[in-house]
């Protein structure tokens, strides 16, 4: 008892000497990095994050009054901290030692796997879209309409999943979805064809999307469902475009930043494959599927169809005259490449970028076809389907 | 703004520490108070031209009560004017959204109303304003005569977010004599890192590990996944009330300051009583001195007690929020109040203090409960799954799942929330054997809580908490 008391005096008297030293070193942290933020430049990028920093924010006298500009400064002064890069480091390491296994929406699986965590469906845009798929389908009787919903890999990649870590069921929400639209529209079920080969690399470790070969089986299996008839074409071979693609899921989460993946393409070997790639908003064209320039960007997915972005429209040499539309998210852009051989002229539609309404489409292409591509996550988070289907009908 | 903003500990406080040192002792309070008010605008730009009138307002209603101190009925009066004045604006910023909507939720037609949004602090403001009027009518204090030290009361930027509430009969000695001391000022920040270090390491990450558990559908957890829950709560809670405590103690001390205790490691409490006496201890001793000693306290018969306890408890819930299940939370603690007082009381301390230590905690954890529920409806269905009612089960993978993926924290929150944190602390710094090693070790520690703090508030994606609901 009494030594204890002796201690706590003890203590006491370190901690009031130490105070005014601790002055000084306080003082002298809080210039030495207001002086280092100070000096580093402002940053446009984070390469690591993979996302635009929050420049300064620009002073109105209206921004002031309403707090605006003060919650836009604070950003600002967050993202642009000297030192961010290795902040976050730190505290990923700290979280890591404390046992955690998921950052901002992704888990770190076993292997390596990287997997974003399986989003719950917002009931009231979730049911809106669905409608607005049926309405489309019923006013546009002529022509087949498929859908392709692709799991997200925690779906999936069951095994590699954090030990222990209880996914959320999204193979029953796919299923709910099926029901609903299931007697008007041709249904492809992504799902078990991915689940069959769930022990090869059909996912990237470190982005959401799926790998050409993932996408490449979907294709292999779904081509008789989608009508294609695979005549001379139809035989690829593959190409690694890239060797350093660090994905997404990465750069959201902090996790195995250094790991390198492979990004492959499928060309056809047989037939004519040229393409002329239109991007319609941009009023850019180009003769190629793959946009290479981005591979020189954080995010080397984009390679695919140069990333997403309003509407494409791409005309084929194709014998066939049927023409496609596609309503989709980046999961259908390392897929679209399997499908030109097929089609005279497919458009692709990103409702997430597209402002105009379904009916400009269908007024300016005489479509046959369409095709839904989803990713399950973007999914059954969308608000925008419903919008741009049910606009100018 | 809050404390735990860059804005603040690299811009507003640095300045501020700079022109405080370097005005005369007569400026002093001049320089806090205009201090304040940057502060208070830079969140509430509008509001603060609210927060001065209200401030020149009450000066006026201090002088007045003063000057009729020798007439107890016009004294009485006046009070009460001042009094109904505050407790409508209160009532108008806090609660009148809360009205209507209830008003409209019974009424066949549906009365249109506009939301405004609550000035920030605005709750501690209020209850400083009353403690100076009644201190005032009471004799207990002299009416401020300067404008400036008064104002400075009412909106000192270390107590403005978040408390605490000193009582104007003990602070006005501090407004106009403190002293400041490169020692003082080094032990304040040392404190302010420790808040800091609890609000953004703490507290945040609580926040996410919470509502990862508190959002899940009924139904789909187990028993012991809802208690590891409402512990992350009640742990959250905790460390971003206290946070904010030390942050103000810390900020007080570094501009001269000395602050009542507001935390007394509420969790090693062994009764709901034990706990109300540990708990936000400035704003309980304010109900506590201001409602019920006036009611009679515990002067009464038993079932006047019972009631005054049961109205304590109503208010002090009303008080955190103009939302019902902080009017449950506070029912349910005033009955545990009287409950303990008449009821099982006795009993209770007869049983092993281990015994005693765990009922406290179960009920706590579910008064959590009635607290973070949205409403009634899911508060019950929350604490029936606590006890296995609508559960998936006593414990499963998931339950594991959040232990493990969680356990340095909960380790730290467990240490961190008893008197053991501060002595875990102290053993480090006590490694070197010179004094000098000593001093030495105590800065490196502190400084690498500030840096990690740093990294969780640069880079962390906690939001601005809890405290802004108050």
């Amino acid at each position: 008892m009494q030594k204890n008391r002796k201690r706590s005096r003890r203590n006491r008297r370190v901690k009031q000497q130490t105070g005014s030293i601790f002055a000084v070193v306080f003082c002298i942290v809080i210039v030495l990095l207001m002086a280092v933020n100070i000096l580093t430049p402002d940053k446009e990028m984070s390469p690591d994050e993979d996302r635009r920093l929050a420049g300064r924010p620009e002073f109105y006298w209206d921004s002031l009054v309403s707090g605006d500009y003060m919650e836009k400064y604070e950003v600002y002064l967050k993202d642009q901290f000297a030192g961010r890069d290795l902040l976050r480091n730190l505290r990923l390491t700290l979280n890591r030692l404390g046992g955690s296994r998921e950052e901002n929406g992704v888990l770190l699986g076993k292997g390596g796997q990287l997997l974003e965590t399986i989003a719950i469906p917002e009931q009231e845009s979730l049911t809106a879209n669905l409608e607005a798929i049926e309405k489309f389908i019923k006013s546009h009787k002529n022509m087949t309409v498929s859908m392709m919903l692709v799991p997200d890999a925690a779906n999936i990649l069951n095994e590699e999943l954090p030990a222990l870590y209880s996914v959320t069921d999204q193979k029953r929400m796919i299923a709910q979805v099926k029901r609903e639209l299931e007697e008007s529209v041709n249904w492809i079920d992504v799902e078990s064809i991915l689940s069959k080969h769930a022990d090869e690399e059909i996912y990237y470790k470190t982005d959401k999307h799926w790998t050409s070969l993932g996408a490449y089986y979907v294709f292999e299996e779904s081509a008789d469902q989608l009508g294609i008839r695979k005549s001379s074409a139809g035989k690829f071979a593959t190409y690694p475009i890239t060797a350093t693609f660090n994905g997404n899921l990465s750069s959201r989460s902090g996790y195995k930043q250094n790991v390198k993946e492979v990004i492959d393409i499928y060309a056809q070997t047989e037939g004519d494959t040229d393409v002329v790639v239109n991007y319609v908003d941009e009023q850019r064209k180009t003769a190629s599927l793959y946009d290479s320039s981005k591979l020189k960007n954080s995010n080397q997915y984009e390679v695919f169809l140069g990333g997403d972005t309003s509407v494409i429209d791409i005309k084929t040499v194709s014998e066939n005259s049927d023409r496609l539309l596609v309503i989709k998210d980046s999961f259908a852009n390392s897929f679209i490449p399997f499908l030109t051989p097929y089609y005279r002229e497919i458009v692709v539609v990103d409702p997430k970028y597209y402002g105009g309404t379904i009916k400009d489409i269908m007024d300016t292409y005489r479509i046959t076809d369409t095709l839904f591509l989803y990713g399950g996550n973007t999914f059954f988070q969308d608000n925008n389907i419903s919008g741009v289907l049910s606009s100018g009908q | 703004m809050l404390f735990s903003n860059i804005s603040f500990i690299f811009i507003f406080l640095p300045v501020t520490v700079l022109v405080y040192l370097l005005a005369s002792p007569k400026k002093k309070n001049t320089v806090l108070l205009t201090a304040s008010l940057v502060f208070y605008a830079w969140g509430e730009p509008i509001y603060v031209v609210l927060l001065l009138l209200s401030a020149m307002f009450n000066y006026f209603c201090g002088q007045d009560i003063e000057d009729r101190r020798d007439n107890p009925v016009r004294a009485k009066k006046s009070l009460a004017f001042a009094i109904v004045i505050n407790l409508l604006i209160l009532g108008f910023f806090k609660y009148y959204a809360l009205l209507m909507e209830s008003v409209n939720a019974v009424s066949p037609a549906e009365i249109p109303y506009r939301e405004f949004a609550l000035p920030a602090g605005i709750s501690f403001y209020m209850l400083r304003v009353l403690s100076y009027l009644i201190d005032i009518y009471r004799g207990e204090a002299g009416a401020q005569k300067r404008f400036v030290s008064f104002a400075l009361y009412l909106t000192m930027f270390p107590t403005l977010p978040a408390g605490p509430v000193e009582r104007y009969a003990e602070l006005n000695v501090q407004l106009e004599k403190r002293m400041v001391s490169p020692q003082r000022f080094g032990n304040g920040a040392m404190l302010f890192v420790c808040g800091l270090a609890k609000k953004v390491v703490l507290a945040d990450s609580l926040g996410i590990f919470q509502e990862q558990i508190t959002g899940m559908q009924i139904g789909t957890f187990s028993m012991l996944t809802a208690w590891i829950g409402c512990a992350a709560f009640a742990f959250r809670l905790y460390f971003e009330l206290s946070g904010f405590a030390d942050m103000a103690a810390g900020l007080g001390r570094m501009f001269g300051f000395e602050f009542r205790r507001n935390f007394n490691y509420p969790y090693i409490s062994r009764s709901v009583t034990e706990f109300w006496k540990r708990w936000n201890i400035s704003v309980a001793s304010w109900f506590h001195i201001y409602v019920y000693e006036p009611l009679g306290g515990d002067r009464t018969d038993s079932f006047r007690q019972m009631w005054n306890l049961l109205l304590l408890g109503i208010l002090t819930g009303f008080w955190y929020g103009a939302r019902w299940q902080f009017l449950w939370w506070g029912i349910y603690f005033g009955v545990l109040l009287s409950a303990e007082r008449f009821v099982w009381g006795k009993l209770l301390v007869r049983l092993p203090k281990a015994v005693q230590h765990i009922y406290a905690v179960i009920v706590i954890f579910i008064g959590w409960a009635w607290f973070f529920s949205p409403d009634l409806g899911l508060a019950l269905d929350y604490i029936g799954v606590m006890f296995g009612v609508g559960a998936s089960g006593i414990a499963d993978t998931q339950t594991l799942y959040f232990l493990i993926s969680h356990w340095l924290l909960l380790v730290f929150c467990i240490v961190g929330s008893s008197s053991r944190g501060t002595a875990v602390l102290h053993s480090i710094i006590e490694v070197p054997q010179s004094l000098q090693g000593k001093k030495i070790a105590a800065c490196v520690v502190y400084m690498i809580i500030f840096i990690v703090s740093l990294a969780f508030l640069v880079t962390g994606t906690g939001e601005s908490g809890l405290i802004i609901q108050f």
